[in-house]
């Protein structure tokens, strides 16, 4: 079944066509990854069908629909924080300093439409979820209190709350350190495995798109050149753009 | 060999509140051999950058030595002498820190070269070019101002400064972290150019593992402020002793997707918590191979064998 499909998106910016006639697929339980170049349109292109670019982009697509129904015209963002949960590079950016933990969580899942009363037990069985320790603490606590991979963990409990079908995580591990980050992937393929979610994944790092993602999609200059399972693409990429990219990414740092 | 930077037994406490002290260093040594590049791994917070700034002479530590080039560096920031401060040069991961926004890049490059006298008026213009050229950064961008360029640009403008001093040591802190993979492979070549023609000795702050395998000589591994493991690079990151030392390379995916799952898969539960150091090993709460008496004493690096310059703080593994 497919989740979410995309055909033709395009993204303007006045005259500039910054995503242009990009078409994926993501399947129920799957998850993508979407690789390119830093510029190649894929946060333009995310953003975009989410509904989240300021007003001044113009967005078109021949069709954009999220399990049937049609994410552009109709606004995507009703599915925001109920059918789709985003995660964004810096999980202390995707944090208010001057809310507790607790009072963010419950944020969330009072747009998820989870009643008053059982608000405080789902926030604390979420991070439990997740593998927080103490949970009554964190929920008390700022965010500056708690370490990175404690507040990634919080961003996803708060795109976990509403219960979606498909994660939208930008460069999610960038940020982040690698044992943290580590943890963080190991996360990300269990609730995938588990709780069938799927997955769009945005990644410039060839070790976390091959540890989580079953398809690779790679863009150049707002389209999809290549796209296919993780192994052909990573083993015997045809296109010469993702050849090109997968070079420059595997000799990132030899000198 | 000549030791270009030597620091013994550093320790720093940062006073937040009244009643709050944090342990940013303890007791931490290490040197750097002249023309060599020693890199500080460690997570975030583990030290790194204030070891920099100690060095830098920019942090009060409250014990330890640091001697450039046999010069002590005062543990009194305001007394560090000008002839050490300019030996070296720093780069910090934010390049606006340490930009003034109003500057334009030209005046930037040329007050670099006034200060140290590395280069004589005539040649400037000629060596700024190759600056330049070295970095990826077009000629317009010498007429603006710091804060009208971009974070990448700002990054390569800041490397070029450092550059232009003619120092012989460099501090850089995470100095990648900004570019695009093209510009981070320039930085890279300019840093080993820098190394092989000039023999630049450089202390390497990162995080990035593949980097440091490629770039640094030696490796220092830092752990909530302590030294847990230190030296020859294909030593530490090849035959890691320290238990923290294995779960960070073990954490690191490789390009491939059977072996990267194989390694996920593999992984064991951990959660890096930021809560007190405890007594004892500090990585006593997250080692899989940890014994009571881990939480009795704080180990201090051992050579693993008689003579061997690779050491770890781990009774149980060494
Ligand atoms: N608000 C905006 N106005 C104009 N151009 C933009 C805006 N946002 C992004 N762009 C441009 O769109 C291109 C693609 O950006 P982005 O989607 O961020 O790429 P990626 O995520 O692949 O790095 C870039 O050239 C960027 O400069
Ligand atoms: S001293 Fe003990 S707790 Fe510390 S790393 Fe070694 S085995 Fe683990
Ligand atoms: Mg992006």
């Amino acid at each position: 079944m497919t989740l979410l499909s995309i055909r033709d998106l395009d993204v303007r910016f006045g005259s500039r066509r910054v995503v242009a006639g990009l078409s994926l697929d993501v399947a129920a339980g799957e998850t993508l990854a979407l690789m390119g170049a830093s510029g190649s349109g894929k946060t333009t292109a995310v953003l975009g069908v989410l509904g989240l670019l300021p007003a001044q982009a113009t967005v078109s697509a021949k069709t954009a629909t999220f399990l049937d129904a049609p994410l552009l015209e109709s606004g995507a963002r009703r599915f925001l924080g109920r059918g789709i949960g985003c995660i964004f590079q810096d999980p202390r950016a995707s944090l208010a300093p001057h809310l507790r933990i607790g009072a963010q969580l419950e944020e969330s899942l009072e747009i998820a439409g989870v009643p008053e009363s059982s608000r405080r037990a789902t926030a604390t069985k979420l991070l439990e979820d997740l593998g927080v320790t103490d949970p009554a603490r964190r929920l008390a606590a700022w965010p500056h209190e708690l370490s990175g991979g404690l507040c990634q963990r919080v961003a996803i409990a708060m795109a976990l709350a509403g219960n979606p079908k498909l994660l939208v995580a930008d460069e999610p591990t960038t940020a982040l350190d690698v044992t943290v980050a580590a943890q963080f992937l190991r996360l990300l393929s269990n609730l995938a495995k588990e709780r069938g979610l799927s997955v769009l994944l945005i990644s410039h790092d060839l070790g976390v798109v091959c540890a989580v993602a079953d398809r690779v999609a790679v863009l150049h200059e707002g389209a999809v050149v290549e796209s296919g399972p993780t192994e052909r693409i990573v083993g015997a990429p045809s296109h010469p753009e993702t050849r090109r990219l997968f070079a420059a990414l595997k000799t990132e740092s030899a000198p | 060999m000549t030791v270009a930077l030597e620091v013994a037994g550093v320790s720093v406490t940062y006073r937040p509140g009244r009643d709050d002290a944090v342990a940013a260093l303890r007791d931490v040594s290490l040197t750097v051999r002249r023309g060599r590049t020693l890199a500080l791994v460690g997570e975030s917070g583990s030290g790194k950058t204030t070891l920099a700034r100690v060095i830098l002479g920019l942090e009060r530590r409250e014990s330890g030595v640091v001697r450039v080039d046999g010069i002590d560096v005062d543990a009194d920031p305001s007394r560090v002498p000008r002839d050490v401060r300019k030996r070296i040069q720093p780069l910090f991961q934010d390049p606006g820190a340490s930009l003034d926004p109003m500057w334009r890049m030209r005046d930037l490059l040329i007050e670099a070269m006034d200060v140290s006298g590395s280069v004589p008026p005539s040649m400037r213009p000629a060596r700024i070019g190759e600056l330049l050229l070295a970095l990826g950064l077009a000629d317009d961008l010498l007429d603006r101002r710091v804060h009208e360029l971009s974070g990448g640009q700002k990054q390569r403008f800041a490397l070029a400064r450092a550059l232009a001093t003619g120092a012989d040591m460099l501090v850089l802190d995470e100095p990648l972290t900004a570019l695009d993979p093209p510009a981070q492979r320039a930085a890279m070549d300019l840093f080993a150019t820098l190394k092989r023609d000039r023999g630049v000795t450089t202390l390497l702050v990162s995080h990035d593992l593949d980097l440091v395998r490629t770039a640094a000589d030696d490796v220092v591994v830092l752990y909530r402020g302590r030294v847990v493991e230190s030296g020859p690079t294909t030593d530490v990151l090849g035959t890691p002793r320290h238990p923290y030392t294995r779960l960070l390379l073990a954490s690191v995916m490789p390009p491939n997707p059977a072996e990267a799952r194989r390694r996920l898969a593999a992984l064991p539960e951990d959660d890096a918590v930021a809560d007190p150091v405890p007594s004892g090993c500090a990585f006593a709460p997250r080692c899989p191979l940890v014994v009571d008496a881990c939480r009795v004493a704080t180990p201090d690096p051992k050579p693993i064998r008689d003579g061997a310059e690779h050491a770890a703080a781990c009774p149980v593994s060494v």
